[in-house]
């Protein structure tokens, strides 16, 4: 207990430094998180991210999911849970020959809940990424016009996108008996996601140039859940869960600015302020089975009109739109998944460390809510394979996931997509605000 | 985990063309700016220092140059007292010579002919120190005149008796530590007589030699001045600029940022710049008789005047030229350009002013003369000989 509390203490000081550099996470990925927002991230828990999805349904002892507030009623220990994730991506495809091979790591959220009332009104905090904008290419070229009389001048421009959108939610969920929960999050949108161009020369007294087109956004939106539980369906001691949950509708509202420069040392040539995106309706379901304590199989699927959002930041005025190309560029966004934990021991904590490590397998399909050309429309393939470590802290666990996906096409001047990664999170349980009884 | 994502990156142009609205732009275009105006500014160098400060040279002599045109330089010197050394023979006994050494350091002119020099006594004490070459002194009574050949390392001008017994009190006068040598004692006057080379001297290499019979001790140079009169040249084309140490000693060019084309390239990032000032070497020989020296810069200072008028920048102190002229790259016009482009320019004028051939450093000074482009008449003319910056950037 001891270990615990020191362990979660040291993990909340962390957090103090993790915030301020959330938007700063290192690496590159794929050319489609130009587009739209970026990548959109699922946060939900660890548990349901290795069954393949966001996991509505997935009532858990051990994991706070942030995808479902009504899920947050079923808490017993205060929690902490903190996480980080690697990806490299492979792309090819498109009028260049070769493949590119990037690889980012980024933190994963954290996330912080605790009991009110013990399994029957909880609470919970998080702050977790949206989406991320990570993309890099790299052209060499020869300029039309030169300095020099009798020789050429040789460059190299460098794309980049940086940044993504993040999420402060909170809210509380609340069972009203064994068979029905809801739930309900106020979450705050904002970020900054940023395309970089830096044009570079290996000549001497020549200096790169960096121009960036910055969009800085933030919406305030809701998210509701709901929850249903039903025991001894086909057998003793089962449960059917059902969940969904619906994020409302957001307008993310937007200021563009045009900078030169490097980091503190930018110029601003243009800013244009108050326009807006439209974020549709995300609508998710699930349902999980437990036919015993030992195994959990999950079917998830989502559903967003992306194809409905407006933007009124696509005007020319600063020369750049948001979000690149236009609203035409985005489709509806559904996605399916399914996934199966075994776990040997079940409940029983007096089991071996094997047979009480969870064993998770979970597919995923998801058709994209981005289509750069505006006529194809892209998929994306992944498969998951995690475990989930017991700790000798009874509440605690380490999760391990990796995946690996394909995303994209390689016709249509589009590119293909190959990615794999690891992600890991650790869920620290333990018993707060308990009252002091009389021995 | 920055480590662990950086190390195996192979970013390339994949996904570069993805889309409607695929990656583009970042190619660098190199335009060529004419300055907005280009002067040649007269100005009245610092020609006068005592010792131990810069200028150290001085000048004698009259040229007449057929592309400069004539040049008339007079040198101004007075001595230290060596009080120390003035003991024994050569304060008790009569003075038996005194003699002016002149080591000559530079030559501009007719190199195959001696110069004949005049040589005045000062009526009175000067304060050579800060003076101008425009500055104007009392003229006092002519010793003598000698020849001087351009080409001698050393020469030795002896003062005639009558100078020497009239100015053997004051050479000997100790009184006050030195003090009464310096109110009574006004140094010389180098003027000069005929011929046509203006010759340059280190007033720490010369020297009043003061000797009697068995003993000799040197009066050196403690402060020194020249003055400065030209005639110009109708010689010289109107489409070039000349620019001498001493005289016409400033290039002076501005650049409008808000006028055409300069304003349309308004927050534009800059990759790339450089100053180019090209210098007319066929005229330059063509208008140079044989054994006629005509010395040209080593090295140019480029200074900037800030906007509100108060700053003089240095930007470059020790600026070489090439066969063609003067270019000035490296960061500093590409941030001169940059400032300009997306802020305010900092600077509304440049200048730029030759340094002494010897010491390479302004404030010293020469006679040097280097003949620079002036702008073309035709102000829409793409003069790629002319003055210009190559400014090399990245629209967006």
């Amino acid at each position: 207990m001891h270990f615990a509390r020191t362990l979660l203490i040291g993990l909340l000081l962390t957090l103090g430094g993790v915030l301020p550099v959330w938007g700063q996470d290192a690496g590159d990925g794929s050319i489609y998180s130009r587009f739209g927002i970026g990548e959109l991230q699922t946060p939900s828990s660890a548990q349901a991210q290795a069954l393949g999805g966001h996991g509505v349904a997935l009532r858990s002892l051990n994991y706070t999911n942030l995808s479902n507030p009504a899920l947050w009623s079923d808490q017993v220990l205060t929690r902490v849970a903190l996480g980080a994730r690697f990806r490299t991506v492979e792309s090819e495809g498109g009028q260049t020959e070769g493949t590119s091979r990037l690889t980012a790591g980024n933190f994963d959220g954290v996330q912080f809940s605790f009991p009110l009332l013990r399994q029957k009104l909880g609470v919970a905090f998080g702050f977790v990424p949206v989406s991320q904008s990570n993309f890099r290419s790299r052209v060499q070229r020869t300029a039309s016009s030169s300095p020099f009389d009798d020789e050429t001048l040789d460059y190299q421009v460098e794309f980049l996108g940086r940044g993504g959108l993040q999420k402060i939610t909170g809210g509380f969920g609340y069972r009203f008996n064994d068979l029905i929960s809801v739930g309900a999050s106020l979450d705050y949108l904002f970020g900054t996601i940023e395309t970089q161009r830096r044009t570079s020369f290996t000549r001497p007294n020549f200096q790169e140039t960096v121009v960036t087109n910055g969009v800085r956004l933030d919406a305030l939106s809701a998210t509701l859940g709901t929850h249903l539980t039903i025991g001894d369906l086909l057998r003793s001691d089962d449960n059917l869960m059902v969940g969904a949950a619906v994020t409302l509708p957001a307008s993310l509202s937007g200021t563009r600015t045009r900078t030169i420069g490097e980091s503190l040392d930018r110029d601003t040539v243009s800013t244009a302020s108050g326009g807006a995106l439209d974020m549709p309706l995300t609508t998710r379901l699930g349902i999980a089975y437990v036919p015993s304590s030992a195994l959990t199989l999950t079917v998830n699927g989502s559903y967003a009109p992306w194809s409905q959002a407006e933007s009124s930041m696509t005007d020319d005025d600063v020369s750049f739109a948001f979000p690149v190309g236009g609203t035409e560029t985005l489709a509806d966004q559904w996605t399916l998944s399914s996934g199966v934990e075994w776990r040997p021991a079940g409940d029983d904590s007096f089991e071996s460390f094997l047979a009480r490590t969870a064993y998770r397998l979970g597919v995923s399909y998801e058709q994209l809510y981005v289509s750069p050309n505006t006529t194809t429309t892209l998929n994306a393939v992944e498969a998951r394979l995690g475990i989930s470590l017991p700790t000798s802290v009874s509440g605690t666990r380490i999760d391990l996931t990796t995946h690996v996906g394909r995303q994209g096409t390689t016709s249509q001047n589009l590119v293909q997509d190959l990615y794999y990664g690891v992600s890991a999170r650790v869920t620290i349980g333990e018993r707060w605000f308990q009252e002091r009884r009389l021995r | 985990m920055l480590f662990l994502t950086a190390c195996d990156d192979n970013p390339t142009g994949v996904g570069v063309d993805v889309g409607d609205d695929p990656l583009q732009g970042g190619e660098p275009v190199t335009v060529s700016l004419t300055p907005t105006s280009l002067n040649v500014e007269r100005r009245a160098p610092v020609t006068g220092a005592v010792a131990g400060n810069l200028p150290e040279r001085f000048f004698a002599g009259r040229v007449d140059d057929p592309l400069v045109g004539t040049t008339e330089a007079q040198g101004f010197l007075n001595l230290f007292q060596p009080i120390e050394e003035l003991s024994g023979s050569l304060y008790n006994d009569p003075l038996t010579d005194v003699s002016l050494r002149l080591a000559p350091i530079s030559v501009y002119g007719d190199t195959t002919s001696t110069v004949t020099m005049a040589l005045y006594d000062m009526p009175a004490p000067w304060d050579g120190a800060g003076a101008r070459s425009d500055t104007t002194l009392a003229e006092g009574e002519q010793i003598l005149t000698f020849e001087l050949d351009p080409t001698d390392e050393e020469t030795l001008v002896p003062l005639p008796r009558t100078w020497i017994n009239e100015n053997e009190p004051v050479l000997r006068d100790t009184t006050g530590g030195g003090e009464a040598f310096l109110d009574a004692f006004a140094g010389f006057r180098i003027a000069p007589a005929s011929g046509n080379a203006a010759i340059g001297f280190n007033r720490n290499d010369t020297s009043l030699r003061v000797a009697t019979s068995t003993d000799t001790t040197n009066f050196n140079g403690r402060v020194s001045l020249t003055t400065l009169e030209r005639t110009p040249s109708d010689a010289l084309p109107d489409d070039r600029a000349l620019v001498q140490g001493g005289f016409a000693n400033a290039l002076t060019f501005t650049y409008d940022f808000d006028a055409p084309p300069l304003d349309t390239l308004r927050g534009t990032p800059v990759n790339r710049a450089e100053f180019v000032l090209p210098v007319d070497t066929t005229l330059w020989a063509d208008s140079t008789p044989d054994g006629f020296a005509r010395p040209t810069p080593d090295s140019y200072s480029f200074t900037g005047t800030s906007t509100d008028g108060d700053q003089t920048v240095t930007l470059s102190s020790n600026l070489t030229p090439f066969n063609e002229g003067l270019r000035f790259t490296g960061d500093t016009p590409v941030r001169i350009f940059e400032e300009g482009f997306l802020r305010e320019s900092a600077f509304s004028e440049f200048v730029i002013t030759p340094n002494a051939t010897e010491s390479g450093t302004s404030n010293e000074i020469s006679l040097d003369v280097a003949l620079f482009h002036r702008l073309p008449i035709d102000p829409t003319a793409s003069d790629t000989e002319g003055p210009r910056a190559t400014v090399t950037v990245t629209p967006y």
